[in-house]
């Protein structure tokens, strides 16, 4: 007798799971145990031939076919739920043997419904099936933890944007208020007034301006906190815009007793394209700060290009600062209670905001300073020469104080649903001798302008009837029913949106002009004259 | 340790203190992740400092969480990924153990750097059974003794655990009604 006939069902059930003992007529006697969990009927007694399917080789039909069978076995199983066994046809003597094995299909989903004791102890399917098990594991925990990622960013973002709303709304709701009284107290100061009278208005001017600022500092640093501080380049000549942006400072500097050097290295034009408003921001932070700290000595402004970077710096002969001091210097939250931020006054973002600019602009803003003789403040940025833009020269802005000599023949109308800047502008107006009439609404407003035919009008942008866009188009529309030849109706749209967006929509709307909130009577009486 | 591990203290931890806790408890333990992939390899110092830490948020000593671990871990490996291995490894607690064993040497070719347990089943009557632990770890017996207890309470089955005093190897007496 060979040795494997030997070995006792149990052993063979280890190695062969899936075997079958059959008679010399090919009658099942006995079972492995993938079979026997598998089936309800007994294979016991029943001929082998009828109970399977053999896939491989092709061409076993008969019990006859079968004995002579020697290569590899598929035989398919489907009164045991279908499984497939692969094993090799033994004979000895009269009994006959299927050593099979569980063939699984590891693609397989039911895995649940296997056993251990379905696979061979001798072979490796096991191995090989729990492996594709843990593996397409692997794979769903990976999803879900992708899943609760995205979902945690989700979250942030929808917090980031309801913080910025809120930053919005809240600074909209100071904006107005302040806007009220920053104005009137503008249109005071052309009144006659007791020199403590206007000692007093001047600290209310200067007040509400450092407000202004801080309002503006919050929103830029919510801004470039979010990502969504979107740089506007236009063309234009860097030196002229340097001279221009520091002549305040330099007349600050003279008042203070000290020199004011500047030093551009022979240039005279040097036309870029970059965001001059953010350059602004920038140069005069720096410019206003070393005045403030110095005490005497000088201002010395430096500009000096080498290929296609641009380095402004910006000298004062004031303290100095301590390492300590400079390393906080720029620092983002911190200024507000150290004393660095006490001393550079402001809303003690101006650094903060200067440097982020400068990055944004692919540059960068470094300070280096010697306690007791100064410090130096260098920007550098990328700045590429471009060709100069060929228009004519603009005539230089009016300065200084506009006083209309006649408000004959302006008809105005402002229309705005918030009753301080109804106010605000009734001052402003009254001063400058120009009548004006006034609606609360976009709606109430087309109406009063169709009835009385004002030549201006002033239109706010927000208004919750019907917003200014939405008015401004109707105007348009009813005036091309006109009879030729009548006047065209002037209007300026006002918002707190100076973005280039709602600008050029403002025109697209058929506005003439947009005017940014706050309003100030310089800038307001200057766009009223450039349309009559 | 696989992070499969860490994974299933995370949970217990969150489960019993709640998700912030948990930052904290990851803080204590040393530990830069919030969340573990199981595929991931950590050493043990890493898995003991985790276990360390969420004895501390416990306020008891840590072979008592490492036996509520064990314990969590038939629960956790029972419901997640690990569900299809823990039920092809036995439909009784007898049948379970006696493949213990084998279900750790399989895994390891898909784990190929886990330092795997071996368990065997030395004795089995009616009245309970004998199981051998040999591990090239030390100290997780507590551990082991929750696993046996967790894997007690998926069968239903009513009876104790015991550390058999003294033996070398390491031998965990099941002693229940019926099963
Ligand atoms: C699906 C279920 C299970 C899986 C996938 C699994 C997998 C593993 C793996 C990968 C390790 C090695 C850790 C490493 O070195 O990285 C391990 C360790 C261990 N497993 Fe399991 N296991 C399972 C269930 C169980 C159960 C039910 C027990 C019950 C006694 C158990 C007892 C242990 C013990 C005590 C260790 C500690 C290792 C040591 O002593 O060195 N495991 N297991």
């Amino acid at each position: 007798m060979s040795p494997i006939l030997s070995l006792s069902p149990d052993e063979i059930s280890g190695l062969f799971p899936g075997y079958f003992r059959l008679n010399r007529e090919g009658m099942i006697e006995a079972v492995g145990p993938v079979l026997t969990r598998r089936t309800r009927d007994s294979f016991i007694g029943r001929p082998f031939m009828s109970c399977v399917e053999v896939t491989r080789p092709r061409g076993i039909s008969t019990f006859a076919d079968l004995q002579t069978c020697r290569g590899q076995l598929i035989i398919r199983c489907p009164d045991a739920a279908g499984i497939v066994l692969k094993g090799v046809v033994l004979q000895r003597d009269d009994t006959i043997y299927i050593c099979a094995g569980l063939s699984v299909d590891v693609s397989g989903q039911s895995s649940g419904s296997y056993r251990f004791e379905d696979f061979s102890m001798a072979d490796s399917t096991l191995e090989t099936f729990l492996a594709a098990d843990l593996r397409r594991n692997l794979l769903i925990e990976a999803q879900e933890l992708a899943t609760s990622l995205t979902e945690a960013r989700n979250r942030a973002e929808a917090a980031d944007k309801a913080k910025s709303r809120f930053l919005a709304d809240v600074s909209h709701e100071i904006r107005t208020p302040l806007n009220g009284i920053i104005g009137i107290a503008d249109v005071m100061a052309h009144g006659e007034l007791s020199s403590e009278q206007a000692g007093r208005l001047r600290l209310i001017r200067s007040s509400g301006r450092t407000l202004e600022r801080l309002l503006n500092d919050l929103l830029d640093l919510a801004k470039l906190e979010n990502n969504r501080l979107q740089l506007e380049p236009v063309r234009f000549d860097l030196i002229a815009e340097i001279r221009d942006t520091l002549g305040p400072v330099e007349a600050l500097a003279r008042v203070r007793g000290l020199d004011f050097i500047f030093n551009l290295e022979s240039m005279s034009q040097d036309h870029v394209v970059a965001d001059p408003i953010r350059l602004r921001q920038v140069l005069s932070n720096l410019g206003f700060n070393a005045v403030k700290f110095t005490q005497k000595g000088s201002i010395s402004v430096s500009v000096a290009r080498t290929g296609d970077k641009v380095e402004i710096s910006i000298t004062d002969t004031g303290p100095g600062l301590t390492d300590d001091a400079m390393s906080r210097l720029f620092g983002r939250f911190e200024q507000a209670d150290n004393d660095v931020s006490k001393r550079y006054g402001g809303s003690g973002l101006g650094l903060t905001l200067s440097r982020e600019f400068a990055r944004l602009m692919g540059g960068d803003l470094t300070v280096s300073s010697s306690l007791g003789k100064g410090s130096r403040f260098t920007v550098t940025l990328p700045l590429p020469p471009a060709p100069p833009v060929m228009t004519a020269p603009a005539s230089p802005p009016p300065r200084g104080t506009i006083r209309p000599t006649a408000g004959a023949g302006i008809r105005g109308l402002v229309v705005d649903d918030n009753p301080t800047n109804l106010e605000i502008l009734r001052v402003m107006f009254d001063a400058f001798g120009i009548e004006i009439d006034f609606a609360d609404g976009g709606r109430a407003g087309v109406e009063a302008w169709e009835k009385n035919r004002y030549n201006l009008i002033l239109m706010d942008l927000q208004m919750p009837d019907m917003n200014g866009l939405d008015a401004v188009r109707m105007v348009r529309r009813l005036e091309a029913g006109w009879e030729p030849g009548e006047e065209r109706t002037r209007i300026l749209m006002v918002s707190a949106d100076a973005t280039e967006e709602a600008i050029a929509e403002s025109l697209a709307a058929g506005a003439d002009g947009h005017l940014a909130k706050p309003l100030r009577p310089e800038s307001l009486f200057r766009a009223v004259w450039s349309l009559f | 340790m696989y992070g499969m591990v860490h994974r299933a203290a995370r949970e217990l931890a969150i489960l019993r203190h709640g998700e912030s806790k948990w930052n904290a408890i990851a803080e204590t333990a040393g530990v830069s992740e919030r969340e573990f992939i199981s595929a991931e390899v950590f050493t043990d110092a890493v898995t003991i400092s985790i276990v360390s830490a969420v004895a501390d948020a416990d306020g008891s000593p840590i072979d008592r969480t490492l036996l509520e671990l064990g314990r969590h871990w038939i629960d956790f490996a029972g419901r997640s990924a690990y569900s299809n291995v823990m039920s092809m490894a036995g439909d009784t607690l007898p049948d379970f153990c006696r493949n213990l064993d084998r279900m750790h040497t399989s895994i390891q070719a898909t784990m190929p750097d886990a330092i795997m347990p071996s368990f065997e089943v030395e004795a089995q009557d009616e009245a309970g059974l004998t199981l051998i632990y040999r591990s090239q770890r030390t100290g997780l017996e507590t551990f082991v003794q929750g696993l046996l207890e967790g894997l007690m309470e998926r069968f239903k089955v009513e009876g104790t655990v015991a550390r058999v005093d003294d033996s070398h190897p390491i031998r965990f007496r099941l002693t229940y009604k019926s099963a």
